[in-house]
């Protein structure tokens, strides 16, 4: 039993340090993006590819990529972002799911749909504490959510941009008004969305085989728990994730393995007609940046 | 404008030439490749035109319709092999069935608006596709069903594909002919006024529950006949074929692409995607794995961000129905209706 939860834990603090990025674009920008999947899946792809030619570790590898593709957001795509913030929410659906589909065939046509992986020390690794054994790489994540759920947090609430980025969140006019480049700040989230999103895929790697449609269960599983922890609240997408992992652990050892999907929809669906603000959303904001 | 007018305008002759041309033509050219394309074609266009009933005048962006599609060919195939209903019979029961799920999922979640709305409908989606595949006494499982091949009228079963033709394009026309009572009839202005803002309808005593259950249930009714025909068509159904999300995307990319909550919109969506598509697939699929669906994406892409209003926004004549929509002082986001404003 302890062993289920303590299981269940670690792979709550993996489903929501993979969510964190989510949080920021559609929790914070409203921004439907149904290409999360395939930004996890392109960093695994670029974590893998940096293992197997240059033999740089997974874990410094992300240090590079989720930088990386903070750069790429705030320059080359920025008129992109930009775009996309101005379009209705259906039409951010397909852009962002016509991103999906180019970026999952890309991979397809560029590195076959074979499953692949990285076989570093640690990746079978498992740590015994007594009798409740689990792996060190679903350790580092669960760790690293806790840093990231802490750090993003703060930034949220005492730096300035932190700052432009909730006046943004909660009227986009107003903010305007009060002298916020918001233009400006939802690059900048979107930037910082996807860069975390990128940090958080180059660590699955150890965990996970890579290959092209790898994205769309992780996307899933971002959307319920963003939305189970609340919009925009970053420890509730850590919540949230707990919530999911033990869920996951719990039904799969109880019910049947192929149930547990099914749990966690009707948890979302639940979740969505109860309380659509989430767990620990503000009440009302769910009705922000709805057109 | 008066309806007589506007019926004119619906069926014009510019829009009748559009609606039976591909029939013609699948009928006069004896191509299997080519007749498969306008079968298929005629059948998302069909479904992106029961679709765009809910997410089009509704303005209730479903994008878990592919579940009330599977309903449809799960409910008339189990109802054949198991006990040989004929599929025309099973295909009412799947409609009503489809029809009973959209109302109960469209009086739970009700409240939910925009992006909410669309989540919770894939969620649905997916549970659906889920139980299919656990509940394997009943559905076999993710090993499909396959129709034994008995042609026959009352088995809608047919060994040439001139009746598949005939009957997807009844399909057809009977849809288009909803959308067009949509637009012009009091429901539909309903709709429509709910649509544009849930506050003033109701503020003018319109019952939005109501009306908006009818829309659901006539749309997934709609949907779930078309799921029989495919299947009768395919002869094999399994959860990944027909509660697969990427088929309630499809739907819902075609009337975005041709211009969503317009009658032909959807239609002509159907025309232009499903043959690139299909073009695409038979062209590059072979050659390098992936790459069809690349150049496919992209054009989506370019279509989706350049042309909110559809394809038929290049085509705002009277003959296409665009005076309706640019009527002055209808607030509309640059994708058509989309949400409550």
């Amino acid at each position: 039993m302890s062993q289920l939860l303590v299981t269940g834990i670690l792979l709550g603090g993996l489903y929501a340090l993979i969510s964190m990025g989510l949080n920021l674009i559609f929790g914070v920008l409203r921004i439907v993006n149904f290409a999360h999947g395939e930004f996890i899946m392109v960093s695994m792809y670029l974590a893998y590819w940096a293992y197997y030619y240059y033999k740089i570790d997974p874990y410094i590898s992300a240090f590079v990529i989720a930088p990386l593709t903070f750069l790429f957001f705030m320059t080359v795509a920025k008129p992109f972002i930009v775009k996309l913030a101005d379009s209705s929410h259906l039409g951010q659906v397909f852009i962002t799911f016509g991103i999906g589909i180019v970026l999952q065939n890309l991979a397809l046509m560029l590195f076959s749909a074979d499953y692949r992986s990285v076989d570093t020390v640690y990746s079978k690794m498992q740590i015994a504490l007594g009798e409740i054994q689990f792996s060190l790489a679903r350790m580092v994540m669960f760790l690293l959510s806790l840093v990231f759920t802490v750090a993003l947090y703060y930034y949220l609430k005492k730096s300035y941009m932190g700052k432009t980025i909730r006046a943004t969140m909660q009227n986009r006019t107003v903010a305007m008004l009060m002298g916020i480049d918001t233009q400006k700040v939802y690059v900048f989230t979107f930037a910082l969305g996807a860069a975390i999103t990128a940090f958080a895929g180059g660590l699955l790697l150890p965990i996970f085989y890579v290959y092209p449609t790898i994205g769309f269960s992780f996307a899933l599983i971002a959307f319920i728990v963003v939305i189970l922890g609340g919009l925009g609240s970053i420890p509730g997408t850590l919540i949230g994730g707990f919530i999911i992992g033990l869920t996951e652990a719990l039904s799969g050892y109880f019910i049947s393995a192929s149930m547990k999907q099914l749990v966690y929809f009707c948890i979302f669906i639940l979740i969505l007609v109860l309380r659509p603000a989430g767990l620990f959303g503000q009440r009302g904001t769910e009705e922000l940046g709805v057109k | 404008m008066t309806m007589q007018r506007s019926l004119k305008r619906e069926f014009s002759l510019v829009r009748i030439v559009l609606l039976v041309l591909p029939m013609l033509l699948a009928l006069i050219i004896p191509n299997a490749f080519f007749r498969d394309i306008v079968i298929l074609l005629m059948l998302w266009s069909t479904a992106a035109s029961a679709w765009n009933l809910l997410g089009g005048f509704a303005g209730q962006l479903s994008i878990g319709h592919t579940a009330f599609f599977g309903i449809g060919a799960y409910t008339s195939t189990l109802l054949y092999i198991n006990f040989s209903v004929s599929p025309w019979i099973g295909m009412f029961a799947g409609a009503l069935l489809a029809a009973l799920i959209g109302v109960v999922l469209g009086s739970i979640t009700f409240p939910l608006k925009g992006p909410f709305f669309s989540l919770s409908t894939l969620a649905f989606a997916e549970i659906v596709r889920i139980i299919s595949i656990s509940w394997s006494d009943l559905t076999k499982g993710s090993r499909g069903i396959v129709i034994k091949y008995t042609p026959g009228f009352d088995k809608f079963i047919f060994d040439s594909p001139v009746a598949y033709i005939l009957i997807a394009w009844v399909f057809m026309i009977a849809v288009y002919c909803v959308a067009v009572y949509f637009n012009n009839s009091r429901l539909g202005f309903y709709l429509m006024a709910y649509r544009e803002s849930e506050d003033a309808a109701r503020a003018l005593g319109i019952n939005t529950v109501t009306v908006r259950l009818k829309a659901v249930a006539i749309s997934a009714g709609l949907t779930a006949m078309l799921g029989t025909f495919y299947a009768q068509y395919i002869l094999f159904i399994d959860p990944e074929s027909v509660f697969i999300v990427d088929n309630s995307l499809q739907i819902v990319l075609l009337s975005l692409v041709g211009g969503i909550g317009t009658t032909i919109g959807p239609i002509i969506g159907g025309y232009i995607m499903v043959p690139l598509g299909q073009f695409l697939r038979s062209a590059l699929g072979d050659a390098v794995p992936g790459f069809h669906l690349v150049i496919y994406g992209l054009c989506m892409l370019l279509i989706i961000m350049y042309l909110p209003g559809g394809l038929v926004s290049l085509l705002q004549r009277r003959s296409f129905g665009g005076s309706r929509l640019k009527r002055p002082g209808r607030r509309r986001d640059e994708h058509g209706a989309v949400g409550n404003s």
